[in-house]
């Protein structure tokens, strides 16, 4: 998943070490009742679960919508208002069984056909839908998109409590999208009465439910009177928009906010080294990777050697300082956070004198200039692109700073013979390696415009092993098919992968129950508040 | 006088929509993708095609502004790229928020810059009138939103005085009104003590005073009244420059008025947002010169017409 | 923020020819004050690169593994960094004075370019009035009602590395296309362009009330030609007011600038600018306040002095208030 268009993502669909900064007292009892006072910085772009997309929308969607499947404590899936599922041998038809009793906000029970509603608006080509592409897997998808059929062929609802998808061919990582908020039920009586107005009147089965939203200013939510599932203790959130991260740490202090959700490194770091306040102080870890992509289809970046010697003049350990050692160094593309190792990896460690060799090698003995693209908008990237700035430069590398706002940046960056390199960040979808090494490096992804894949790289060994592994079903298999692609892509190194991200999350001791979850890194539902 | 103030109305208007022309192709003009704000870095390509024909995007400029013209005519300021939400709705929400910090700052540098400036002018010549001048001076020099992160680092995190952010109460307003006032206020001191020092010197003012009247009574009764002209004048004109201030102290306080909901637009390219942002800066502006310019000639008819 | 502390009727004219101005402007305490405060600041920016040869400053981009402690964390004062240093390890003092020289730069230039602006408008408005003068004036009052910060920012919203092509598309001529880049350049350009409205009133009454004048009367009625006339008897005359509303101005410019830069749309990094460097600074304010302090006094004294010499020179030219 891509950085959105708001600036200072909130993490989400993240894989989560215990976090050695935790709630680390003995909890009191949870109490029911209170209301969570929550912040963010950027506003929510859209509460709609076929349009919400980005950090600053999906953990109130996440809080009003519940599906078929979600992840337990860790990164197993299991069934939520799904009773049962199961998959076919040929890993192409999905069977579930609703529980019953499943209700949404506005009290009428959950049915089969609500969920092939939910996935039809997702693919109908009015409402553009960003996780259009998750849904072509389905059987008839396309035919769809295309106007060529009323309907997708591939849902089916033989009675009101049982869905069956078919997939046009197998996708082990299909399971993971039923788990994310496109794949919520909706109520199809209330879209077909409003269209494309049912963006103004969300009704979903979560456990809570929208009460206020005045756009960009704050949103309110409290409990689902009809939630079949356990009750969230608090009884709903209240969500103020548009302060910055150091307002949101001063309200902390105050008592006026009880979460700071992206605390940055200088704020964190303060938390940190205070004995009073270390305890207010989670620390996650992201299943996500920031790297500097150099373009392969440009010179001077169409070297190996070239790409080779900025690897070894980049001083990691120095930009995990720089990020106030809320970071680890990355060395390879795939976070190690996600359940799966690379032990072979081959590494670049810092050794600027090797780079300098590698630049003669390959023709440029005084070094060469070049520009480096980034998101303006996002301290991080700021930090990151001027310490590379720094340590090029060192090897003779001129870098010329490019910052852009999301928009022209993504532009940039995305469009073929453009961006010779820059610096990115990428979290996961879903925890498992094709998130990051197919969308990312697959050659054959490669589209002139709109492109994920910003180094162009294209070796067609890597694309055999990372298509392969899209259609296995065995878990061995792909994770060696993986293993390999991440090597070779290393040793060729259109990447320059730099840290991994840890990230602060800064709560007011009234709350508890503020365990981090690997996936969903909060869950407001669990949280209770002291008398 | 009806005449007068048609012929007004009918210049504010053309002046608005002449704003409206010139902004859009100041913001349109620059090609830029602006389908991948709208429908988000994910998008596809056919989604991105759908929504350059929903927004006319594909169409040359001059249609565009056509577009746009009849709209506005409609009195429909366009939907935001980013959230569809209608920008006249969001523009209401917020404004009186806006509406209420600029009143509080108006009424706060009222009540310290009328008494400071009538003093200024009794004791003119003294280090009392040179230390106000040399005060003045400062707060105007002072950049807004350094102003504002200190007062509010000092009176609201530390002290704990005020709210740090935020609008729950009317308690959230002092500090970026007193930010507003200080700013401002300044440059209204030195005016009305420039004005005052006239209105002392005036014929009428000597009558009065050979007449026998006390000083209290010719600085409060006549002089000040005469004073306070120009500066009704001033800030009709000067609320452009008091919309400026807002913006900063809007974003530091995060207060959810028209300052914030500018920079956010400009920040994400929302271009109806902006553009109606600058509208309503514009329609403002040219209400309260309006207003002022029809008061102006109520209070003192020997003032002739500028232009 | 209001851009003219003058009352336009008071100014008075010396006569024609004479330079008397010169020597009571300096006298003013205020206007010392102003000076030395500007003069002190320009020597620092203008020596700032000499004296980061000889060691005596250090880099302003240099990002120093040795500036920041164990947690990353900017240090504070002492130690060799005489302001502590900021969030990437740079030396905080640094970077404020070769911050001046962006400043003092970018402000001097728009400035200019605001004076040349409206003089050209307030000139022409008020010598040759009539349908020209109402024209040109509806058109600054059009301008004037968008609040300058606003549209400033609209236009450096805009400037994110985008090239345009200013002739159709149709003609494949290149070779006037040009990037629209965050730069000191375009940075000047806006704020001057969006500046220069509040000039014109000014200026423009200043000529109506010239032009009446028995000398400008005279040097007409004897066939002088309007280019003589403006150039020799209405421009050194209003010459007093321009020098006024271009300090005052500077002072507006260089808020405007930080204001741009504070909120990251103005100089790019790692060019070190006052407004840049509050920003970035922000989150660090309670562990190292003096990287939110130090520039916040730099722009506080420069606008401070601007408005000081302008304020002093309206005293030395406007007899009402001379005390």
């Amino acid at each position: 998943m891509n950085r959105t268009l708001i600036t200072a993502t909130l993490l989400f669909w993240l894989i989560l070490v215990p976090a050695a900064f935790g709630d680390n007292l003995p909890s009191p009892t949870p109490r029911r009742g209170g209301i969570l006072q929550l912040a963010q910085p950027s506003d929510i772009r859209s509460l709609d679960p076929a349009i919400a997309f980005d950090s600053f929308s999906i953990p109130m969607v996440h809080l009003m919508f519940r599906g078929l499947l979600d992840y337990d404590d860790g990164t197993g899936l299991v069934p939520d208002q799904a009773k049962d599922w199961n998959i076919s041998p040929d890993g192409k038809t999905y069977t579930f069984h609703l529980r019953a009793g499943t209700r949404f906000a506005s009290g009428r029970e959950v049915e089969a056909e609500d969920y092939i509603c939910a996935f039809e608006r997702i693919l109908s080509p009015k409402l553009a839908s960003p996780g259009e592409t998750y849904f072509l897997a389905i059987a008839g998808a396309r035919e769809f998109v295309d106007g060529k059929a009323a309907h997708v062929s591939g849902l089916r609802a033989p009675d009101k409590s049982t869905l069956v998808i078919e997939l046009k061919e197998p996708q082990f990582t299909f399971r993971y999208v039923l788990a994310m908020t496109f794949a919520c039920p909706v109520p199809r009586e209330a879209v077909q009465k409003y269209g494309a107005d049912f963006s103004s009147h969300l009704v979903g089965s979560g456990p809570y439910r929208l009460t206020e939203w005045r756009r960009g200013i704050s949103c309110r939510l409290r409990r689902n009177p009809y939630y079949s599932g356990p009750d969230g203790y608090v009884d709903g959130v209240d969500l103020m928009i548009g302060c910055d991260d150091t307002v949101m740490t001063m309200m902390l202090e105050r008592g006026e906010l009880d979460q700071v959700p992206l605390a940055s490194p200088a704020q964190a770091a303060r938390f940190k080294r205070d004995p009073a306040l270390r305890s207010w102080l989670t620390l996650a870890d992201a299943a996500e990777t920031d790297y500097f992509f150099m373009n392969t289809e440009m010179k001077p970046f169409d070297d190996v050697r070239v790409r080779q010697a900025v690897n070894y003049a980049i001083d990691r350990d120095r930009l995990v300082k720089l990020s106030g050692g809320f970071a680890v160094v990355a060395h390879g593309v795939v976070p190690p956070v996600i359940p799966w190792n690379n032990p072979g990896l081959p590494r670049y460690d810092f050794n600027p004198d090797r780079a300098r060799a590698l630049l003669r090698e390959a023709g440029f003995p005084s070094g060469f200039k070049t520009e480096l693209w980034y998101s303006g908008d996002q301290p991080i990237y700021a930090r990151l692109a001027q310490g590379i700035q720094q340590d090029l430069r060192e090897v003779g590398i001129e870098i010329e700073l490019r910052p852009a706002n999301l928009t022209a940046f993504d532009q940039k960056v995305t469009t073929r013979h453009s961006a010779p390199c820059g610096v990115w960040g990428w979290f996961q979808d879903y925890p498992d390696p094709s998130d990051f090494l197919d969308v990312l490096l697959n050659g054959e992804r490669i589209t002139d415009v709109e492109c994920n894949n910003q180094a162009f790289y294209n070796n067609p060994e890597v694309n055999r092993s990372l298509d392969a592994a899209g259609n296995s079903l065995d878990a061995g298999e792909r994770m060696r098919l993986f293993q390999q692609a991440e090597d070779q892509v290393m040793r060729d190194a259109p990447w320059a992968p730099l840290v991994h991200e840890r990230i602060p999350v800064l709560y007011n001791p009234r709350v508890h129950g503020t365990a981090p979850h690997p996936v969903w890194l909060w869950r407001y539902e669990y949280m209770w508040l002291d008398p | 006088m009806l005449n007068r103030m048609l012929t007004r109305l009918f210049w504010s208007a053309v002046t608005l929509v002449a704003v409206a022309v010139l902004t859009f192709f100041l913001i349109n003009a620059v090609p830029g993708d602006v389908a991948r704000s709208i429908a988000g870095s994910k998008a596809s390509t056919e989604v991105l095609q759908q929504v350059r024909e929903k927004y006319h995007l594909n169409d040359p400029l001059p249609v565009r502004l056509g577009h746009y013209l009849a709209q506005l005519a409609r009195g429909d300021l366009g939907h935001s790229y980013l959230t569809d939400q209608s920008v006249a709705s969001a523009i209401l929400t917020r404004f009186p928020t806006t509406a209420a910090l600029c009143v509080s700052g108006v009424i706060l540098w009222m009540l310290v810059a009328v008494p400071l400036g009538v003093l200024t002018a009794k004791f003119r010549g003294t280090w009392f009138d040179r230390a106000i001048l040399v005060l003045s001076t400062l707060s105007l020099s002072l950049p807004a939103f350094w102003l504002a992160r200190m007062l509010q680092y000092w009176l609201a995190f530390r002290l704990g005085w005020f709210p740090v952010a935020g609008f729950r109460s009317f308690a959230s307003l002092l500090l970026p009104a007193a930010t507003l006032a200080i700013i401002s206020g300044g440059y209204y001191i030195l005016l009305i003590q420039a004005n005052m020092m006239d209105v002392l010197n005036a014929p009428f003012a000597v009558t009065a005073r050979a007449k026998g009247a006390s000083e209290i009574t010719i600085l409060f009764r006549h002089a000040l009244r005469n004073a306070l002209i120009p500066v009704v004048t001033v800030l009709g004109t000067d609320v452009a420059a008091l919309l400026g201030g807002v913006i900063f102290t809007e974003n530091v306080f995060a207060l959810p008025g028209i300052g914030t909901l500018a920079v956010q637009s400009v920040f994400n390219l929302d271009v109806p947002m902006i553009m109606g942002t600058v509208l309503f800066s514009a329609t403002l502006v040219v209400s309260v010169n309006f207003v002022v310019d029809l008061l102006y000639r109520w209070i003192d008819p020997r003032i002739k017409a500028d232009y | 923020m209001a851009d003219t502390v003058i009352d336009p009727t008071g100014v008075d004219f010396p006569p024609a020819g004479s330079r008397g101005t010169g020597p009571a402007v300096f006298r003013h305490r205020l206007v010392r004050v102003g000076a030395a405060i500007v003069i002190l600041l320009a020597l620092f920016a203008l020596a700032a690169p000499e004296l980061t040869r000889r060691h005596v400053l250090r880099e302003p981009i240099q990002q120093d593994p040795k500036g920041l402690d164990a947690d990353g964390l900017p240090l504070p004062a002492g130690g060799g960094y005489l302001l502590g240093t900021d969030n990437l390890g740079r030396d905080v003092l640094a970077r404020v004075i070769y911050g001046a020289r962006v400043s003092l730069t970018i402000g001097t230039a728009a400035m200019l370019l605001a004076v040349f602006l409206g003089l050209t408008i307030g000139v022409t408005a008020g010598y040759y009035g009539g349908k020209l003068d109402l024209a040109l004036m509806r058109f600054t009052e059009i301008n004037l009602s968008v609040p300058a910060i606003l549209l400033a920012i609209a236009f450096a919203g805009l400037m994110d590395g985008r090239t345009v092509h200013p002739l159709p598309a149709a003609w494949h001529w290149q070779f006037l296309d040009f990037q629209l880049q965050r730069g000191m350049v375009s940075l000047f350009l806006i704020i001057g362009f969006v500046c220069w409205p509040g000039l014109v009133r000014v200026i423009r009454a200043q000529v109506l009330a010239l032009r009446e004048r028995e000398f400008v009367q005279a040097a007409r009625a004897l066939g002088a030609s309007d280019a003589r006339v403006i150039a020799g008897h209405i421009l050194p005359n209003i010459l007093p007011t321009v020098l006024v509303l271009g300090a005052v101005n500077i002072a507006n410019t260089i808020l405007l600038e930080a204001g741009l830069s504070y909120l990251g749309i103005g100089v790019p990094p790692p060019a070190p600018t006052w407004g840049g460097m509050i920003s970035d600074g922000q989150p660090y304010f309670i562990t190292a306040p003096l990287n939110v302090i130090a520039p916040g006094v730099a722009i506080v004294l420069a606008v401070l002095a601007f408005n000081l010499i302008g304020r002093g020179l309206q005293e030395t030219l406007d007899p009402r208030l001379n005390r």
